[in-house]
């Protein structure tokens, strides 16, 4: 047991960086940046759990209108399962699969289940993070209106470590049984596959949830009369939700011991099984993973006439940025999964809940001004946070890890490379907007003036979040890397763009709604809001260009 | 060719001196061979030479041109294959090559005579199309050298080529780099393997904790540590505390 320890420690220190810090610290040596690191972290954090916290006192609110103010753990809960299902499993799978120092680990005396489980930690504390965005907003809002003693503290504190770790198992064991039987040789092209399918699922089951609960009026009545009926009803397709729920309302009691130990039993058993089948299944899926197909044959004349025809240098340097993310399934995930994610999540509601009145009603609101032009700009909105989810620009110095020297070596302007770079953001946010638009036009039938409008406003105004995302993944790249997960989900440079645009696109709800208020034309209100975007987005786009080769210079790898 | 002007380098705030005051000169049609124990500082050299580290005192000029300076001009002059060729993992083999034929701006016939001669060489030529993960060590490092050759360039910049390549691949890239010195280019190689340095290079210089404590040609080092014969004991000899 020592040994499994010692090896969670090493890998926690490995994944988060710790040696490195601390040596830092010792020597005094840029602590600032992961100081600034942690402020910005800190603040983000803050921003979020403000939004979050808004959202639980809503639901403390309305719960408590039933009588039901639990109501809000319960649906927390709930959305921290579902997302840590889904983000868990390419996570966990990238984490067993895809690290490089798994070849290090698996020739050494240890069992299988113990590198699973060291790696399963590391993973585990990612989500951990990730659980204290919805939970402890709701915890404040709770608190607020319910108080609470050291029982009750304690169980939230037990509630808390526990539930981010049966969705984890369940997504682990979908990996486990996704890497042992898929083909070696297509693994990318099937992981990626596997994946979409399995969240398509669970968004499916999403779905599931609210259309049961949805449009039934007497069953409704039923749900809310009883003291956890709605908690119940919520939280019946999520195992342990309910029990954990209950554990924290009923803290102190008989009843909530009993269901904390039903809470913790559940997920004790779910990892012990966990850890046996990843005995038996983890090096199955692991070893031998990295085989690839190889044709092994000589290429005829014409593909060879073809493979290396020359190109101009810009053309040599885009199709690089794009193969290699593209074919990298972690980095295409991670690039393009929030873009197919996002109109399906969107839709759902409309199906699951306003098939009736409601959805017309909307519908009319939406083809009439100002709701048609207000919708377009919220249209041009998500694909200027989608261009900056997508995160091409903000881990592109990152994403290249090691092979960074070979963009120092060759004789090509760091100019040029960045603006290579930027054209492949620049075309991926295109794609990015394309799920999105798609949706717009079949499911809204807009005017044709409007679609181009939300398109043309929705990428000019992403290239400001491109040029700023790669001018601080140029100033404090991540290189070093031992997991391509690494460069682009642990790494904050990632995040800030997403945070510009989001305070940016506040001010521009502020504009738009003052603009729509004093009676501005609709072609008027588009163009300022395109000048305003193209403008402030090229300045930037050049002058990152421009500060590319200082900030080449001075990366030494 | 390449030349080192009073270069220094240290690591972590002047806490490792890697590289202290090196002087030396690599002249065209010259194989130079760099020696030195482990840490020596061999490297971190080269990587200054290649514009990947930044030297904190002196000058680095290749063909005339400083890397400092004129970054750009140098490195079109310059191929270089580092201690370990790691490569895009997810190009093939011929995208790589034709990667790197573009930005050195190497012509349409050029390339295609010069990668069919290397890859053939190396018998690499039914493995380009496939994905360099799918390469064996040896392979890509061969597959670097190919890249490094294509633009047939002034100074060739070689961090421990041999090691990897099987005897006949050893061989034949000996010839290799004695022909390309004979049309009055230079290639600079460290290495730690003495035989080929010893046969190889016209002139060797050892590096010593940063510092170049010998150089020249055999007859000149066998000068310098008296009475020794072969370059191991001479190695030996002055590595010596
Ligand atoms: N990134 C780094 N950070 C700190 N110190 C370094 C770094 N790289 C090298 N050093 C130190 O610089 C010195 C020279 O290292 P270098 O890699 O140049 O040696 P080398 O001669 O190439 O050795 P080898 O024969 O083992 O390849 C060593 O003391 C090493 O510890
Ligand atoms: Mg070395």
């Amino acid at each position: 047991m020592s040994m499994l320890f010692k090896l969670v420690v090493l890998n926690i220190k490995n994944t988060f960086g710790l040696s490195v810090l601390r040596d830092r610290i010792r020597k005094r040596e840029k602590i600032w940046q992961p100081l600034l690191m942690a402020l910005l972290l800190l603040y983000s954090f803050g921003v979020l759990s403000f939004m979050f916290s808004r959202l639980a006192s809503g639901l403390v609110m309305a719960g408590m209108q039933f009588g039901q103010p639990e109501i809000a753990f319960t649906i927390a809960i709930v959305a921290i399962q579902l997302v840590v299902l889904i983000m868990g499993l390419f996570l966990v799978i990238s984490t067993f699969y895809f690290s490089s120092d798994l070849s290090i680990l698996v020739p050494l005396p240890l069992r299988p289940s113990y590198i699973f489980t060291s790696k399963l930690a590391t993973v585990l504390i990612n989500e951990l993070l990730t659980a204290a965005f919805f939970f402890v907003p709701t915890v404040i809002a709770y608190t607020r209106f319910a108080g609470g003693n050291l029982v009750y503290w304690l169980t939230l504190l037990i509630v808390f470590l526990l539930v981010p770790m049966l969705p984890l198992a369940i997504a682990s064991v979908l990996a486990l049984g996704l890497m042992k039987v898929i083909n070696r040789r297509h693994r990318d092209t099937l992981m990626v596959i596997g994946s979409l399918i399995i969240v398509s699922l669970s968004l499916g089951l999403n779905f599931f949830i609210q259309a049961s609960v949805g449009d039934n009026p007497a069953a409704l009545e039923e749900i809310l009369a009883s003291r956890f009926g709605l908690i119940e009803t919520v939280g019946s397709r999520f195992p342990g939700s309910v029990w954990a729920t209950k554990a924290i309302a009923l803290a102190g009691t008989g009843e909530g011991w009993l269901n904390l130990g039903l809470f913790l039993a559940m997920t004790a058993v779910a990892m012990l099984l966990l850890m046996a089948l990843s005995e038996k299944l983890f090096y199955a899926g692991l070893i031998g993973g990295d085989e690839v197909s190889r044709k092994s044959k000589q290429l005829s004349q014409v593909q060879w006439e073809a493979q290396t025809s020359p190109g101009s240098v810009f053309a040599a340097l885009f199709w690089r940025e794009w193969k290699l993310f593209i074919r990298t399934p972690i980095f295409a995930l991670n690039g393009f999964l929030g873009a197919l994610v996002m109109p399906i999540a969107l839709i759902m509601p409309f199906f699951a809940q306003g098939r009736g009145g409601q959805l017309t009603e909307l519908m009319v609101l939406v083809h009439t001004e100002p709701g048609s032009t207000a919708l377009t700009l919220g249209v041009a909105a998500i694909i200027i946070l989608l261009g900056a989810m997508n995160t091409i620009a903000s881990t592109s110095i990152s994403r290249e890890g090691k092979l960074f020297y070979i963009s120092k070596m060759i004789p090509v302007p760091a100019e040029t490379q960045a603006r290579a770079k930027l054209t492949h953001a620049f075309v991926g946010t295109i794609i990015s907007a394309v799920p999105i638009t798609a949706f717009y036009i079949f499911f809204i039938k807009p005017s044709l003036i409007n679609v181009v409008a939300a398109v043309l406003i929705g990428l000019s105004g992403s290239l400001l979040g491109l040029a700023v995302g790669l001018y601080i993944d140029m100033r404090w790249p991540r290189l070093h890397w031992t997991n391509p997960q690494h460069a682009v989900k642990n790494n904050f440079n990632a995040v800030i763009p997403m945070f510009l645009e989001m305070a940016v696109l506040g001010g521009s709800a502020f504009l738009a709604y003052k603009l729509i208020a004093a009676q501005w034309s609709v072609y008027l209100i588009y163009t300022t809001f395109l000048a305003l975007f193209s403008i402030t987005g090229l300045i930037v786009f050049y002058l990152t260009v421009a500060a590319a080769e200082k900030r080449y210079h001075s990366l030494d790898v | 060719m390449l030349v080192f002007d009073q270069v220094s380098k240290s690591y972590k705030k002047g806490a490792v001196k890697a590289v202290d005051d090196l002087s030396l000169e690599v002249r065209p049609g010259e194989i130079f061979g760099f020696l030195g124990p482990n840490g020596a500082g061999k490297t971190t050299s080269i990587k200054m030479a290649v514009g990947l580290l930044r030297a904190d005192a002196g000058r680095i000029t290749i063909s005339g041109y400083d890397i400092a300076k004129e970054p750009l001009k140098a490195k079109a002059c310059l191929g270089y294959v580092p201690d370990n060729p790691d490569l895009y993992e997810r190009l093939t083999g011929l995208e790589y090559l034709n990667f790197i034929a573009d930005v050195y701006r190497v012509p349409a016939d050029v390339r295609r005579q010069r990668i069919s001669r290397m890859l053939e060489m190396f018998e690499l030529t039914n493995a380009v199309g496939d994905l360099i993960q799918s390469f064996s060590h040896g392979m890509q490092q061969k597959l670097a050298l190919t890249g490094a050759w294509l633009h047939d360039p002034d100074v060739l910049i070689l961090d421990e080529p041999m090691v990897g390549l099987d005897p006949r691949s050893a061989h034949l890239f000996k010839d290799l780099m004695r022909e390309h010195c004979d049309r009055g280019k230079t290639v600079f190689f460290s290495t730690h393997v003495l035989e080929v340095a010893e046969k190889l290079c016209d002139r060797i210089g050892i590096i010593k904790k940063g510092k170049l404590i010998a150089c020249g040609s055999m007859d000149e080092l066998r000068d310098q540590a008296k009475n020794q014969e072969s370059l191991e004991n001479i190695f030996l000899e002055l590595t010596e505390q």
